[in-house]
């Protein structure tokens, strides 16, 4: 072999012939596999110096960063990092370095704002923003950007029309008016609380640099549509900018550093799919990686016990619901006795204990979350369930002493719904009632549960913003399109229109209770439990907040 | 054998059109609406007709499949709504990797499986066959029993858990390595070419695990398949002439195996079509990034594009195969002409 030359080299150069070149590479075709095999378990990186790079395992990565139309929970992630809310719940410790947010208007984190005031009558918001805030793509934050935003929402009315419409914030009324450079008022329809609490939601109200935005914009696409499906980001002013995103395979991120609150400490973020939890188990384990989600109770078990590794489990801001839901105009779950029956023979305790291993979800007994304002259990009928005398007895007076069949629709890839639906068709046989399982993958699971095709139908939700207002509008005001399991109480209406438009907050909470307590006796649905936020990390890593959207802001997290 | 490959190649055309007209029927025959599973629950029925409507979902379903052929026709497999990319450039990245693991996972296959067969199959073997066919038997019974995605669990538990001697089942590379420059897609070839030893050492080690997975699982029909016929062979009439005449064993060997050959060629092709589609847990267990997985996200998400892309890969892969399958049957065995 000539010095200083590679075979491909030697060969192009005509210095070896192609008989003694395929030779030579023949050799090192079969010895250098079998060398470097070995040596690949020492495992090499030829990452930079310097930087500070954090992992994170998850099953499933954003399929859009567009918030107008991607709202499922790794998009959420995605967009939270790279789009910054206007305002922001301030933290306090959980423990182990971890924290959680704290729900209160009155002494929370203005973040983009420098002031925020009302009109006496509570229908004029006005909102200054501060100076200097750049974008990704440069251009300073100023009220255009925030008028843009409410004008996209308007003319594309898909997902901003839902938070518009609670909000209260009327369509194509001139409700938004530039004032100055860095003022922009909005009026709403009535006094809305909850828009005032849906300035945290990044999804809702969230920001886009509107000159960046406009720059991508075509005759076809005047909002800038399909750049901003993959490459939105650039007009965020969030912590990270996406180098990276490939939703198959990895999203990465760089921290911005020009970010207004200043350059996070983690300099980039690995958001690696990995499909199956069992080896995002093992990795973290091994500390191939320094984040999970996601995992099965057992597998977070298993870890709690392992070095190195720290389990977060917010079980103090808990977001997600788990309802058995009922069409409510459809026999027999037209009946409300029925369905009382129904709930007093739900297995509550044998879900939390035997699903969630008792750690990783919480009792219920209530219709919005437990650790949202004006949340009450006080009327709570049904006990801890499994009451099968009552349930016959209810069963009896709705005209069904030997129980009926129907059928449960789960989600088969929203791991453990089959547990939870097999623990409650054992539970519901105790009194008659023989529920089919029928397991469907996502987008036909979707399909179902927006069309109303079903009769039950197992369903985990949450609320992204802790307001009673905006979680009982979602599922329970008759006029909600959330609301698939088309249950009507006038009085729920009109208690939940109460809820909506008065800034008085003692006013809110009456109504609120009352509404709780009608909701729970109608029964609308079986309330079964409370999932936890769950995050196994590797214990150097600090700094994870249990947001009620269940993401992780890495802007939050460092690395010791 | 030209004009039989060339009329053959012919053929393919009409028979993508065919599958493609039945796959893109039946996939809107399943419950499932792309502008409903991307948007969710949050968005109003007007919401989702309007989406659908930008996604020309709401057209007759004759005038779809006609806007889709053309398109087809001209290289056009449409849009994934869940990458965001053209669906032709998703499988561009994506089926290198699956091509790369599946072929990997073929030889090997093969590399264990034929030499296997034949040690068994031969008489006066000795002690060493005997333990060898000892070894066949309780395998072909594992193999066939073991489900694949368990396996590569068990591997990732054994292996990397425990010993800590592989690789991280992170995909194709280590999370802190660069890929190469992409030239063929396939990670260890690029490496090679662009002489960078630190992705083609970590693309190895990502290897080792899933290869050994599809090895496990595939080598065992094939040795099955060996051993049969070879002794089938064995057994016959010009093999005892030939022992007969004194051959030496190593020249007896080699003319059983060459007719031998045609049902193993023939079980290996149709195992090798079915690794692109069979790969799909295996790809999942280790984050492989390929088809199969593209493939599953596509179904779960109502991707239609997408899933008639597969579908359509898929197909040709195999009508692809088989012709070479066809082929190869002339070089090996004279008798056969086209």
């Amino acid at each position: 072999m000539v010095e200083g030359q590679s075979l491909v080299e030697q060969l192009l150069s005509r210095k070896i012939e192609r008989r003694e070149f395929m030779r030579q590479a023949a050799i090192l075709g079969i010895s250098t596999p079998t060398a470097m095999a070995i040596l690949s378990a020492c495992g090499t990186s030829n990452a930079a110096t310097g930087t500070t790079t954090v992992s994170y395992g998850v099953p499933a990565l954003a399929e859009g960063l567009d918030r107008e139309f991607y709202i499922s929970g790794p998009a959420l992630e995605a967009e939270g990092n790279a789009f910054e809310p206007i305002t922001m719940w301030k933290r306090r410790p959980f423990g182990n370095g971890s924290y959680v947010p704290v729900f209160d208007t009155d002494n929370w984190d203005l973040n983009l704002l420098s002031d925020l005031s009302h009109s006496a009558d509570g229908k004029t918001w006005t909102f200054k923003f501060k100076s200097g805030i750049t974008s990704h793509a440069g251009n300073e934050l100023t009220a255009q950007d925030y008028f843009y935003c409410l004008a996209r929402h308007e003319a594309l009315w898909t997902l901003g029309s839902f938070y518009n419409f609670v909000a209260r914030i009327p369509r194509f009324a001139n409700a938004y008016r530039v004032v100055d450079k860095y003022t922009i008022t909005v009026s709403t329809d009535t006094p809305s609380p909850t828009y005032l609490r849906l300035l945290e939601n990044n999804w809702a109200m969230g920001l886009f640099d509107g000159t960046e935005m406009k720059k991508h914009a075509t005759a076809d696409d005047p909002w800038s549509r399909t750049w901003c499906k993959t490459q939105g980001d650039k007009a965020g002013h969030g912590p990270y900018v996406i180098d990276v995103y490939d939703p198959s395979s990895q999203i990465v991120y760089s921290a911005f550093k020009n970010y207004h609150r200043g350059k996070p400490k983690v300099d980039k973020v690995i958001q690696k799919l990995i499909p199956s939890s069992a080896t995002r188990s093992a990795l973290l384990k091994a500390g191939s990686i320094d984040i999970a989600r996601d995992l099965l109770p057992t597998e977070l078990d298993d870890l709690s016990t392992s070095s190195g590794v720290t389990i977060d489990n917010f079980n103090t801001v808990r977001s997600q619901i788990q309802f058995l839901m009922f069409r409510n105009d459809v026999a027999p779950f037209n009946n409300v006795k029925v369905r009382q029956a129904l709930a007093y023979a739900a297995p509550y305790k044998e879900i939390v204990q035997d699903v969630y291993r008792g750690k990783y979800a919480s009792e219920w007994k209530g219709i919005i979350s437990r650790d949202y304002p004006y949340f009450t259990d006080a009327n709570w009928p049904y006990g801890d369930g499994d009451d099968v005398t009552k349930a016959k007895s209810l069963l009896s007076e709705a005209g069904y002493p030997n129980g009926f069949k129907s059928t449960l629709l789960y989600n088969a890839d929203t791991p453990p719904s089959d547990q939870v639906a097999i623990k409650l068709q054992t539970a519901f046989d105790k009194i008659g009632v023989h529920f089919d399982l029928q397991s469907l993958a996502s987008a036909a699971f979707t399909d179902r549960y927006t069309g109303k095709k079903f009769d039950s139908l197992l369903v985990t939700e949450l609320a992204l913003t802790p307001d009673i207002g905006y979680a009982t509008y979602l599922w329970y005001q008759s006029k909600a399109f959330v609301n698939v399991m088309n249950y009507n109480s006038p009085m729920v209406d009109q208690l939940s229109e109460q809820i909506l438009s008065t800034l008085d907050e003692s006013v809110r909470k009456t109504a609120g209770e009352q509404l709780q307590n009608t909701v729970v006796q109608d029964s609308p649905a079986l309330f079964l439990c409370q999932p936890h936020f769950v995050v196994a990390r590797r214990s150097n890593i600090k700094g994870v907040t249990g947001y009620t959207s269940r993401d992780l802001r890495f802007d939050d997290l460092e690395k010791t | 054998m030209l004009r039989y490959a060339v009329r053959r190649l012919l053929i393919i055309p009409p028979q993508l059109l065919g599958i493609s007209l039945v796959t893109f029927v039946i996939i809107r025959q399943v419950p499932g609406n792309p502008a409903r599973a991307q948007l969710g629950q949050f968005a109003s029925q007007d919401a989702v007709q309007r989406l659908a409507t930008y996604l020309g979902l709401n057209r007759p379903l004759p005038e779809q499949f006609l806007i889709y052929l053309k398109n087809l026709l001209r290289g056009d497999l449409g849009q994934s709504w869940f990458t965001g990319h053209s669906v032709s450039s998703d499988l561009l990245v994506r089926f290198p990797s699956t091509l790369e693991l599946i072929t990997l996972g073929f030889l090997g296959s093969l590399i264990v499986a034929i030499p296997l067969g034949v040690l068994i199959s031969l008489r006066g073997a000795g002690f060493f066959g005997r333990i060898a066919e000892r070894f066949s038997f309780v395998y072909g019974l594992m193999a066939g029993a073991i489900p694949d995605f368990w396996f590569a669990l068990i591997l990732v538990f054994v292996f990397f858990h425990l010993l800590g001697v592989v690789a991280a089942p992170v995909g194709q590379l280590d999370l802190a390595v660069n890929p190469p420059p992409r030239i063929t897609g396939m990670l260890v070839l690029d490496s090679l070419l662009t002489f960078n030893w630190v992705a083609l050492l970590s693309a190895i080690g990502h290897l080792i695990l899933p290869v050994a997975t599809l090895v496990f699982v595939n080598a065992a029909p094939v040795l099955r398949m060996t051993r049969s016929s070879i002794a089938n062979v064995m057994d016959s009439d010009f093999i005892r002439f030939s022992r007969a005449n004194g051959l030496p064993d190593k020249l007896i060997i080699r003319y059983a195996l060459k007719n031998a050959l045609l049902p193993i060629i023939t079980l290996s092709g149709v195992l090798y079509t079915i690794l692109l589609s069979g790969a799909v847990l295996t790809e999942t267990i280790f984050s492989w990034g390929g088809v199969g997985q593209y493939a599953v996200q596509s179904v779960v998400n109502a991707d239609w594009f997408a899933l008639q892309a597969v579908v359509l890969l898929t197909a040709s892969f195999s009508l692809f195969v088989f012709l070479v399958l066809d082929l190869l049957y002339a070089v090996v065995d004279p008798r056969i002409k086209y």
